[in-house]
């Protein structure tokens, strides 16, 4: 039986949407329940329902064979997980943003609030521009209005909070997207299981994209 | 812990002195060191270790010591084997490092094995088979995961890239990431049956035979052919010892280049998460400690087992052998002695808190009742 590590809230319900139809559905996932933990036998197929930043853990400490994450937690916490297939939802951005009119001042550090510290610092690391990072769980948007920091580095989906905020993208750092991931030890055991699960998702990722091209 | 994980049988003692015992019986001498080292020698090798921070101290002649964080610098630094009067070494040592998830520094117990000097086809059929006998010790579901070095590092120099982009391409084959090689060779102008080729090697639904024909599209160089015959003739022989079914073409496996020059292997127990055995041919760091030799090694990480291995968790003892004040001292020692034959005993006058004993036996008039 495969163990399946989701994230809770709307990019999970996308995920289970896709797995339920490549044959890995588990209705009970579905109710009103508070169970974390739900199992489809006749699928082969158990799921948990966490935190989107714990699924990673989850898989590669083994309590989890495969899972579902997005690239920025992934290029974040630098998990000992395989990669196998880019899953095309839950496309955004990771940028960096300022306000209106802001004019980096080479000749200071550069104040950067994130929540992505080490995808902040490889970004800068490599433009040689010395930088000073405060570290936030939320709200990241604020950091700049109250002068806090001097830019943001975040995920910019529509972009819409950020005009809210009167901040604008000045530069973007990659593309983002969900990843199915697995932990190595678990592909080499179930690796017949596994290579199945992700040939199935990747064959209807290819058919949305044939179907959205026509 | 994944719901369905299943305990293997070992306690970490038991399997220390038992790998011990298979490499002492294919002619391996035990290596024994000081728990610490010049700090210069981890210094200029740090990319060598798997973190290059290291518990550094003062000794009293004011020398920069560290608390050794691998054993196998230690071992090819002052080993005196050349290439023809080769040194077969293993070892059980506790190495120093940082966890990188707790940034605690740990103790970590490994027992491993070196060959130096001398390594040729049939030195590194008998590492492989005794890495294999290793990882049957601790479980019966165990794989050995294989890769090639040398091939991947003279495949991506027939790519003509630079370092920066051979790094990236490291990058990409260590997390598998069949997806990332595909944009990144794009980017890097690799296309057609290359970069096809190139894909195959990390697809996940690849078996070994696809990824040995992607090799062979990729053969455009005789280094090239040399080192993916090696990789098969020694796939092949390991097939023929009955490792077949045990041993995987993982090209996700990947060294240091700086320092591995050929094989590399990572062993995995069924139902434990991380590989518990890494090793692999290593004449580039023999070379950088000024040695010219061939050397090739590998540890077993006992600490990666401590969680999964089976133990005498469910009983402190077999017995709880309870004596009152009256007992003779000596008759009590005798029926404990007499009780050890059958298993662990443990001697108390109550029965201590929490105390589980398989059984409790209790001192009568006549001896035991």
């Amino acid at each position: 039986m495969l163990s399946v590590a989701l994230p809770k809230g709307r990019l999970g319900d996308k995920v289970y949407r896709l797995l339920e139809s490549v044959g890995y559905g588990c209705p009970e996932l579905l109710g009103d329940s508070r169970k974390l933990v739900f199992e489809n036998e006749e699928n082969g197929v158990r799921y948990f329902l966490v935190k989107p930043s714990d699924v990673p853990i989850y898989v590669e400490n083994g309590a989890a064979d495969v899972g579902v994450a997005g690239r920025d937690i992934l290029l974040e916490y630098s998990p000992v997980v395989h990669e196998l297939l880019d899953l095309g939802i839950g496309r955004c951005r990771m940028a960096v943003a300022a306000r209106e009119g802001f004019r980096d001042d080479l000749t200071r550090p550069l104040r950067v609030a994130t929540k992505f510290v080490e995808i902040a610092k490889r970004h800068y690391a490599k433009k040689n521009r010395e930088i000073e990072i405060i570290k936030l769980y939320g709200s990241i948007e604020l950091a700049p209005l109250l002068g806090l920091s001097d830019v943001i580095v975040d995920i910019v989906e529509t972009g819409t909070t950020l005009r809210e905020n009167h901040l604008h993208v000045c530069e973007e750092i990659l593309p983002i997207s969900a990843r199915l991931i697995a932990n190595p030890a678990s592909r080499q055991f179930l690796g017949n299981e596994i290579a199945e699960l992700a040939g199935k998702l990747k064959a209807a990722i290819e058919r949305c994209s044939v179907g959205k091209g026509n | 812990m994944k719901l369905d994980t299943p305990s293997l049988r070992y306690d970490l003692a038991e399997l220390s002195s038992d790998l011990c015992a298979l490499y002492r019986g294919a002619g391996y001498r035990k290596f024994r060191m000081r728990k610490f080292e010049e700090y210069s020698l981890y210094l200029e090798n740090k990319n060598f270790l798997v973190s290059e921070h290291v518990l550094a101290f003062n000794g009293l002649d004011g020398r920069l010591l560290a608390l050794k964080p691998d054993v196998t610098l230690s071992i090819v630094k002052n080993t005196g084997a050349s290439e023809t009067e080769g040194e077969k070494l293993f070892y059980a040592e506790s190495v120093y490092r940082l966890d990188k998830k707790t940034k605690e520094y740990r103790e970590i117990e490994q027992v491993g094995l070196e060959m130096l000097g001398g390594v040729d086809a049939v030195g590194t059929l008998e590492v492989l088979s005794l890495a294999l006998e290793s990882l049957s010790l601790i479980s019966e579901g165990s794989v050995l995961a294989i890769s090639h070095m040398g091939l991947l590092d003279a495949i991506f120099r027939s790519l003509g890239l630079g370092a920066a982009a051979s790094s990236s391409l490291y990058a990409c084959f260590k997390t598998a990431g069949a997806h990332e090689l595909r944009a990144l060779l794009s980017e890097l102008g690799v296309d057609g049956g290359r970069a096809d080729a190139l894909k195959a090697l990390l697809d996940f639904d690849a078996g070994d035979a696809e990824r040995l024909e992607a090799v062979r599209a990729l053969s455009t160089s005789e280094e090239i052919r040399e080192t993916a015959e090696e990789l098969e003739s020694l796939l092949s022989a390991l097939a023929e010892l009955g490792y077949r079914d045990r041993v995987r073409l993982d090209f996700s496996v990947v060294s240091d280049s700086d320092y591995y020059n050929g094989i590399v292997f990572s062993g995995y127990i069924d139902g434990v998460p991380r590989a518990v055995l890494s090793g692999g041919r290593y004449d580039r760091l023999a070379a950088k400690l000024g040695k010219s030799i061939s050397a090739l090694g590998f540890a077993v990480y006992l600490n990666e087992l401590s969680y999964f291995l089976g133990g005498d968790a469910e009983f402190d003892a077999d017995y709880l052998l309870l004596y009152g004040e009256n007992d003779a001292p000596s008759a009590v020692c005798r029926a404990a002695a007499a009780l050890r034959a059958s298993g662990s005993v443990y001697l108390a006058k109550s029965i201590p808190e929490g105390f589980r004993a398989r059984e409790i036996k209790r001192m009568g008039e006549d001896g035991l009742c």
